[in-house]
This record gives structure tokens, C-alpha cells and sequence, in this order.
């Protein structure tokens, strides 16, 4: 298959090219919608910043605003992008157009944009009054799949190209680190330091890819759920145990691993002896910014596992 | 009024064997499958490496120690507020006081984070007694004063208000909010056992003060000439249980959220079985209430299983059918 | 003492008393609206002067981003904000005059609400229907709560108001637990599309939006108007209204039903604004009295005048953020409405 989608995506990066800004085409999105698009954008906004801001400003998109999240006191932000891009609403010219569920669209207007991406459906219709809007929600894709949707939506294909192949060589000379006959099973779980809720997983964007592309599994039990992502009752922790448990930190300035941990043990008091990951220290933390959806998430997550999991003495669930 | 010791003893005999018998099948159900036999073994031999042991003795016994407390605490401040104002349909949820001890710990959280913890109790009092205290205000000032129906609209509005700011705080900080969000529909967890030792003096004290003021309720609910004339201290009375019934409702909704209309239903069907003395309608409260909520949170955890509803919903599910037929039969 | 304008068709059907300060009132009201349109169409987030606004809307070659904005979005707004608010008023006024009570509010006694979960209903566990349809699921889940109120509060002998308003309060409370459980339990994504509709919004309204409510608004208030007569006699009480030859039971049914539906189109175009049926009859019973067409339309502009202030406030105080305005409503209401409360003549029969 990818021998066959390579020359016709160079094909068509070529096109891109070779064709001048006010150009358009049609772009299909993921209602189905035929919409026309620049060939190459040049004033995009995002209504999402951790599932669209983070991809196209990796894709080299040139990004006028985005949707965000207000902090405790106030202060906007975007999640995830600061920490893999280094790029923040303080230092660069990205306007605030408030949060992702609620836009102020005459500020969107106001920045006269050429190209809309939302990630809510219900969102195209007043969207699409200011410029073409296109409905593309990542969740629906693995990160590279989703990646080269939005690099052919926004006419960056070359880029999407480059990045692609930086992160296979990376991959290639990973995975050598990973014992080929070995079935290592991770999970992953998400929970707050306020202990009320655990998370499972089956897909979280750049780290499930990740895993997958390294030959590292879920385990059954949570392979068999059919949600991306489903709570998990004290009473079933266990449902979360493998040979690692991949667990998260950061999601504010003040969840730090220990706080995590933390609430874990008011969530189930002596959890960690109830799950053989934690007992043998093989429960890891990773930086919030894993959840990113991205290459450089990608990448992230790819050196945190070889990191943590490569080479290295554990003790195998039984 | 004179009750014949049999009697008694049969009635609190059938409340233990009920409340046991809740109990029982509370601490057998739940998300992990474990067969009843070892429930038992759990027990009667505890062992702290097996880990449905721990399931039964860590995380069901304490959410049923929860359910138990908290419904009693809401039906016996339901008890004393229904005395107080004479009015059958007072209960901490419709006359605001929930909504204010729950707006007050969602502002208390998002200031101060998981730090709020060990003044939650004293927190969510301050949020109840505020929201009562505007909640009585506003029914007095009405021409005719403080009727059930300018209570409960008064409540309605009070509830509303919060409601509204809680949304718009909802809306403004998603992500945060999430953890915060099941919390707000009420709901039973034995995590929050944690909370226990915080609420544990709140607690005493408001089922002390209750079971201490019982007698003079029954004279106030006969109306406040009647109680003087019998030689009560109204006011002295009247704060009293208003000290029981905020620190009642804090802990109730310290320890699972707002948990509505219990306060309303147990008092009544209470009333129908041991009469108009608050001598035994409070305490009887105390034991119904804990027996009604061990069994909802029951309900709660078997109707969409493995899907545990919020505790909330079912008790609001359940009451408000009866104060809808409480409102066509006495009003 | 002024005269009063009185207005009659040939055949002495409808005849209409006018009283003249009531009829300066009403000028007032449209002045004070056609005031606010201008205001919304000049504030927000792109700030435009009044001759730019001017120039937009005669199609004068203007900044092209200003007349995506003013056509697009400011326009349809303010315009959807004033049809629902009066959708509202209207339904609260109707609804006071049947039951005779100043505090009946279409979301107080649980028809929103019906309204409001018979839509997230839809959206959370049948996405796939689409949100044409919503007005349509909005106007059932509003009458079976109003048909299950009215039947449990109407059963029994003497009057029925106290009862009625209360059995409200508690249906409501039973279906806002219910709506509470399809947003807790759903799908996230969906329970999030359903989150901000039930705030109730008018963010993203557009000219369809105001034809259907405008529709909705216009079709029913003729029929309204026709009404007022029973209205008015039913107000004096269901006695002095049989004496007066209105069969009481239709009259009541039907103005529920009209009382209802009206409810209902704002909720489904906008999602429930709480406390604006409450309110805005009650400012206009505070600026004049009046007979009760004239206090309906009256109640109208002020109900239009008040959703168009709170979305104005809602989308400029903290722009870039948008509270909805349903949220103001909400939190300008509740003070009046306590207001209410504390104010309410003893002449209602509480």
C-alpha cells in the first residue's frame, strides 16, 4: 500500500508546488463534505489547540488563531503545543479565540482567515459564514494517518514527507533496542491527583502508535473494550496491570508524579501492591505532553519508552 | 405519649434486621464479580493479601458506612428542618442547602485545590449555612412570610442561581472540572472515607444536638405560642438545630456530593409509623435514612451495571416522584 | 385621565381597549430595541463605529470583514435573541394568566426542562437525527411534561395553583436528573455538543434560525391575540370566567398548549433561558397596566430586550471567552425573581 500511496503523494506535492496561493481545490472532509480550499493556506485557524493547533503548526501551517483552555487564574494557553513546540500564546502572534467549545467567531473573522479546522461537526455551519471550514476530527485517526490528512488539507505534504521519514529512521534504529521475541505488555491509564477517577485506554494518539509501532502490547483485558477510553472502578484495577503501566503527569502545574500517585492511594488505598507493574517498579510516568498529537510526539513517546522499557531487567507479569 | 415497650423493641428489632440485611447485599455487589462465599470468608477471616478481601473490606465496607451515615444525616436534618418550619415539604436539597455546600466546595476547590480537604466540612457549612440563611430571608420578607411555597421557590431561585454560576465555571475550565463533575451529581464512593475522620465531629455534634432538641421540636411544630406556653426557649431551639442541620448537611455533602429529596421522603414515611413525637421521628430517621440510602446506592450499582449510576440521580429519580404525590396529597 | 383608544372590527368581534400611556410604553420599547440592534451590531470583539455599521447595512462598498460580521453574525443574533426572549415572555405571561400565579415560569414549573431533555435525549443517544428536527422533539418532550403536570395537579378539588407550580418543581427536578444522567453517562463528545446547547446560546445562530422563530413567533401570536379575551376573563378566576361564558377547561387546555408550544420553539432554537417568561411580564405589569393584548406585546419587546442585553453582556464582558446567555439570564433573573418573591401581592392566592 504505501508503495503505491509514496509516488502519488510526491505527485501531488509536486502539484502543490508548482501552484500559486489563490489557487483552489476541492478537499473532502470527514462528513464527506466537498468544500474548496487554498491550494496552500495561509491564514489558518484552529478551533482545537491539542488535536489541530499542535499537527499544523509541526506541518509548518501558519497559524493566525486558535481555540484554547483557560488556566485556574484565568490565563489562556494551548495545551501540549508549548511543550512539544516551544510555541505559546505569549510568544508568538497566535490569537486567543477562547475556548474550544465556546469560539468567538468575530475574532475569528476579524483575522481573515483563508482556512477553518474544527474538530465538532456542529461547528462547521457558523464557521464556514468566515471561510472555507473543514470538519476533520483526529481522533478518528492513527497520528500518522491523521498527520497526512491535514498536511493534504492544508497543502503541506512535503513537510508531512520530511517529518515522516525523520520519524521512521528514528523508529528503525529504536526498535533495534527492543528484544524482537519478547511479548512485553503496557498499559495505559490516566488519573487525576484528586483521586476520584481512573482511566484506561485503548487508543491515546501518539503514545498507542508508538507502542504499536514498537511490537509493545496492551493487555487483553483492555484490547477487548470497545471505547477509546473507559473508567475503571477500584474494585477493577487489576484490569489494568501488565509488565509496565504508563501513567501521567503535568496536566497542571501542580500534578507532579508524586501527586498522582497520591490520589492514586485515595482512589484505592495500598493500591500499588494490588497490581504487579507497581509492586516490581515497573509503573512509569510520562509527561502530559505525550498526549500530544503530533511527530514530535511521536518522537517523545518512542525515546520515553525506549527509555524506560528498552534494555532493561523487569519482572514479567506472570 | 406513651409507647408500649414490645412495640418498641419489635420496631428497632426490624430496623437492625433491615439495615443488616441492606448491609449485606451491599458489601456483595459490586463492579468485580466475587462470589458470595467469599464475601464471607472475607469476613470472618480477613486477609489482607487477597485481594478481594481488600475489595470487601477497603472499598465496600466503607462506601457502605457512607451510604449509612449520610442518609441519616439527610433524613434527620430533613427531620428537624420539617419540625422547624412547619412546613412538610423543608428538605436540605429543595430549601438550597445543598446547592450552597456544594457551590462553596466547588469555589473552595478551585482556589485552593486538594489543599481545601481537611476544612471541606467547615467549608461546605459555611456555603449551607449562607444559602439557608438567604433561603429564610427571602421566605420571611415575603407578605405572609415564610410559607412552603415561598420556601421552595425561594430554594428553587437560590439553587438556580448556583447552578448557573457552577455552569458557567463548568464551561470556562473543562478540563479541571472534569474530576469534579460525577462528584456534583452526588455519588457514593468509598474513597471518601478519607473525609470521615474531617467530618467525624461535625457529625457527632449535629446527631447530638438533634437527638437533645427532639422533645422541643415536637412542642415548635405544634406552633411557636404553643411551644412557649410549654416553656420552651424558641430561639434558643431554633439555632440549636440550625447549628445541627448545616453541620448535618456539610458533612452529608462533603462526603457524596448533593444527594437530593432524601431529607424530604424519610421523615414522612418515618411520621407514618411512629407519629408526630420528634422524640422518635428523629432517631427513626436516622436509622430509615441509612437504610433507604444503603439501598439506593444499591439500585444505583445494579440497574445499568456494569455502569454505576450516580447515587444522585437515583435518590432524585425516586424523590421526586414523592414530593410531587406529597404535593397533591397535602397541599 | 386619558381616553383610551378603542379599536373594533365591524362585526364587534375582537375589539381591542388602548390605553394611551400603555401605547407610549409599547413606542418606548420598540425604540429601546431598535436601539439595542444598533448596539449589537456596533460592540464586540471587531468594534465598528456607527457609520461603518450604517454603511453595511446599505450595502455601501465597505470593509468586507465588517459585513461578514454584521450580516453574518450580529445581525441574526441580536435579531434570533429578540424573537426568543418575546417566545418566552410570551409563554410566561400565558402561562401567570392561566394559573393565576405571578410566579409561573415556563422553567420553573418543568416545561423547558421537557423540552430541554427530550433534545439531549436526541442528541446524546441518536446523533444521527440531526438537529432540523429539534423543535419538533423540543415541542413533545414540553407538552408530555405539561400534560403530566397539569393531570396531577388539576386531580383533586379547590383551586389548583399552588399545586401546579410545586408539582412543577418536582417533575422538573426528576427530568433535569434524568437529563444529568444522559450527559454523565453518554458519549463525551456528544454529552459536550448537548453541554453547550443546554446553556443556552445563541452563538452561532444564522438567518435560518431567524425565520424559524420568526415563523414561530408570528403564527403565534395572532393566535394570542385572538386568545387574550378568555385569558383576560380567566384571570379574574375560573368562576367570574364561566360567568362570562368561557368554557374554562377548553380555555385552559388550549392556552397551555398555545403556552407550551411557544416554550418551546425558544428552547429548541436556542436551549432554555431560564427566568425570562418569569420576569419580563412582570416588568411590564410594573410599567403600565393594560389589557392583556397590549400587555402581551409589551411583554414581548421587554422579553426580547432582555435576552438580546444578556447575549450582548455574554459575548463582550470577557470576549474572547462567551458566557451564553442563558447564564445571564439566569443570574440577572434569579435576583428579580427573589424580588418577586419578597414583593407579591396578597391578592395571588398562595
Amino acid at each position: 500500500m504505501r508503495t503505491l500511496l509514496l509516488p502519488l503523494t510526491i505527485l501531488l506535492s509536486l502539484v502543490v508546488h508548482t501552484a500559486s496561493a489563490t489557487e483552489t481545490r476541492i478537499f473532502t472532509d470527514d462528513a464527506g463534505r466537498q468544500v474548496e480550499v487554498p491550494v496552500q493556506a495561509e491564514r489558518v485557524i484552529s478551533q482545537n489547540d491539542n488535536r489541530l493547533t499542535l499537527p499544523l503548526l509541526e506541518l509548518g501551517v501558519p497559524i493566525v488563531g486558535s481555540a484554547g483552555r483557560l488556566a485556574g487564574n484565568g490565563t489562556p494557553f494551548l495545551r501540549t503545543v508549548p511543550d512539544l513546540l516551544g510555541i505559546s500564546l505569549a510568544n508568538s502572534d497566535i490569537e486567543f479565540l477562547g475556548t474550544y467549545n465556546d469560539l468567538d467567531y468575530e475574532k475569528i473573522a476579524g483575522l481573515k482567515p483563508d482556512l477553518i479546522f474544527t474538530q465538532r461537526d456542529e461547528f462547521v455551519e457558523p464557521l464556514s459564514r468566515i471561510a472555507p471550514t473543514l470538519y476533520i476530527d483526529p481522533n478518528n485517526y492513527p497520528v500518522k494517518d491523521g498527520m497526512k490528512k491535514l498536511a493534504d488539507a492544508a497543502g503541506r505534504m512535503d513537510e508531512y514527507e520530511r517529518l515522516l521519514e525523520n520519524y521512521e529512521n528514528k523508529l528503525t534504529t529504536v526498535q533495534n533496542h527492543f528484544p524482537k521475541e519478547q511479548d512485553i505488555t503496557v498499559s495505559v491509564s490516566f488519573s487525576f491527583p484528586a483521586g476520584e477517577t481512573l482511566y484506561a485506554y485503548t487508543d491515546l494518539g501518539a503514545l498507542t502508535v508508538a507502542l504499536d509501532d514498537l511490537g509493545l502490547n496492551l493487555p487483553q483485558p483492555i484490547l477487548d473494550e470497545e471505547k477509546r477510553s473507559f473508567s475503571v472502578s477500584p474494585e477493577q484495577i487489576q484490569l489494568i496491570d501488565g509488565d509496565f503501566i504508563i501513567n501521567f503527569y503535568g496536566n497542571e502545574a501542580s500534578a507532579g508524579p508524586e501527586e498522582v500517585r497520591a490520589g492514586l492511594e485515595k482512589f484505592l488505598p495500598n493500591w500499588c501492591a494490588q497490581l504487579h507493574a507497581c509492586e516490581n517498579d515497573q509503573m512509569i510516568f510520562f509527561p502530559y505532553a505525550a498526549f500530544g498529537y503530533s511527530f514530535s510526539a511521536l518522537e517523545l513517546n518512542l525515546d520515553l519508552l525506549t527509555t524506560h522499557i528498552a534494555g532493561r531487567q523487569f519482572t514479567p507479569m506472570p | 405519649m406513651t409507647i408500649q415497650k414490645f412495640g418498641e423493641v419489635g420496631r428497632l428489632g426490624l430496623m437492625a434486621v433491615v439495615i443488616s440485611l441492606f448491609f449485606a447485599l451491599h458489601i456483595s455487589i459490586g463492579a468485580k464479580a466475587i462470589p458470595l462465599s467469599d464475601v464471607f470468608t472475607a469476613l470472618i477471616a480477613r486477609d489482607e493479601t487477597v485481594f478481594d478481601h481488600i475489595v470487601v473490606w477497603n472499598l465496600r465496607m466503607p462506601r457502605a458506612l457512607i451510604a449509612m451515615v449520610v442518609g441519616a444525616a439527610l433524613a434527620v436534618s430533613g427531620a428537624l428542618m420539617q419540625g422547624l418550619t412547619r412546613n412538610p415539604l423543608a428538605d436540605p436539597g429543595l430549601l438550597g442547602l445543598l446547592a450552597g455546600a456544594s457551590f462553596a466546595v466547588v469555589v473552595g476547590f478551585g482556589i485552593w485545590g486538594s489543599a481545601i480537604v481537611p476544612i471541606m466540612p467547615l467549608v461546605a457549612a459555611g456555603g449551607a449555612l449562607a444559602a439557608s440563611a438567604l433561603v429564610f430571608w427571602i421566605a420571611s420578607s415575603a407578605p405572609g412570610g415564610a410559607r412552603p411555597l415561598t420556601l421552595i421557590l425561594a430554594g428553587a431561585a437560590i439553587t438556580a442561581f448556583l447552578g448557573a454560576i457552577i455552569a458557567a465555571v463548568q464551561l470556562l475550565d473543562q478540563d479541571n472540572f472534569d474530576q469534579l463533575r460525577v462528584w456534583l451529581t452526588g455519588t457514593i464512593n468509598g474513597n471518601r472515607m478519607s473525609y470521615m475522620m474531617w467530618c467525624l465531629p461535625w457529625l457527632l455534634v449535629g446527631f447530638l444536638v438533634s437527638f437533645a432538641v427532639a422533645r422541643q421540636i415536637t412542642s415548635l411544630a405544634m406552633g411557636d405560642e404553643v411551644a412557649i406556653g410549654l416553656g420552651v426557649n424558641v430561639a434558643q431551639v431554633k439555632i440549636l438545630s440550625l447549628i445541627a442541620v448545616v453541620a448535618l448537611t456539610a458533612s452529608a455533602v462533603t462526603l457524596s456530593g448533593p444527594l437530593g429529596f432524601i431529607g424530604l421522603v424519610i421523615p414522612h414515611a418515618v411520621r407514618l409509623f411512629v407519629g408526630t413525637d420528634y422524640r422518635f421521628v428523629v432517631p427513626y430517621s436516622a436509622l430509615v435514612g441509612a437504610a433507604y440510602l444503603l439501598f439506593v446506592d444499591i439500585v444505583a450499582r445494579i440497574a445499568l451495571a456494569p455502569i454505576e449510576i450516580s447515587t444522585g440521580l437515583v435518590t432524585s429519580l425516586l424523590g421526586a416522584p414523592f414530593f410531587v404525590w406529597l404535593v397533591r396529597a397535602k397541599l | 385621565m386619558k381616553p383610551d383608544i378603542i379599536v373594533r372590527t365591524p362585526s364587534q368581534k375582537l375589539a381591542l381597549r388602548l390605553p394611551v400611556r400603555a401605547l407610549w410604553v409599547l413606542l418606548g420599547m420598540m425604540i429601546a430595541l431598535l436601539f439595542i440592534i444598533g448596539l449589537s451590531l456596533m460592540l464586540g470583539s471587531y468594534p465598528l463605529s456607527a457609520s461603518q455599521v450604517l454603511d453595511i447595512l446599505w450595502q455601501r462598498p465597505a470593509d468586507e470583514t465588517g459585513t461578514t460580521i454584521v450580516w453574518e453574525f450580529r445581525f441574526p443574533r441580536v435579531l434570533v435573541s429578540i424573537m426568543v426572549g418575546a417566545l418566552l415572555g410570551l409563554s410566561g405571561a400565558t402561562l401567570q394568566n392561566i394559573t393565576r400565579n405571578p410566579l409561573a415560569d415556563p422553567s420553573l414549573v418543568g416545561v423547558s426542562q421537557g423540552a430541554g431533555f427530550a433534545v439531549v435525549a436526541l442528541t446524546v443517544l441518536m446523533p444521527e437525527l440531526g438537529y432540523y428536527y429539534r423543535p419538533l422533539y423540543a415541542f413533545g418532550g414540553a407538552l408530555v411534561v405539561a400534560i403530566i403536570i397539569q393531570w396531577i395537579s388539576a386531580g383533586r378539588t379547590g383551586s389548583s395553583t399552588m399545586r401546579f407550580i410545586l408539582t412543577g418543581v418536582g417533575v422538573a427536578a426528576f427530568i433535569s436528573a434524568g437529563t444529568s444522567a444522559l450527559l454523565t453517562y453518554g458519549d463525551i463528545n456528544r454529552a459536550t455538543a448537548a453541554l453547550g446547547w443546554l446553556a443556552g446560546s445563541v452563538h452561532a445562530s444564522n438567518w435560518q434560525d431567524v425565520w424559524l422563530t420568526s415563523a414561530c413567533l408570528f403564527a403565534l401570536l395572532p393566535i394570542l391575540m385572538w386568545a387574550s379575551r378568555p385569558m383576560a376573563a380567566m384571570r379574574m378566576g375560573p368562576d367570574t370566567a364561566t360567568g362570562l361564558g368561557v368554557n374554562v377547561s377548553i380555555a385552559r387546555w388550549g392556552l397551555i398548549m398555545l403556552s407550551v408550544a411557544l416554550a418551546a420553539f425558544a428552547v429548541a432554537a436556542v436551549g432554555p433561558l431560564g427566568f425570562v417568561g418569569l420576569v419580563a411580564p412582570h416588568v411590564t405589569r410594573r410599567l403600565t397596566h393594560s389589557g392583556v393584548g397590549v400587555h402581551l406585546l409589551i411583554t414581548a419587546a421587554i422579553g426580547g430586550l432582555l435576552v438580546a442585553v444578556a447575549d450582548l453582556f455574554g459575548r463582550t464582558a470577557f470576549a474572547p471567552v462567551q458566557i451564553p446567555a442563558g447564564l445571564v439570564t439566569a443570574i440577572i433573573g434569579v435576583p428579580l425573581f427573589v424580588w418577586l418573591i419578597m414583593r407579591q401581592q396578597a391578592r395571588t392566592e398562595l
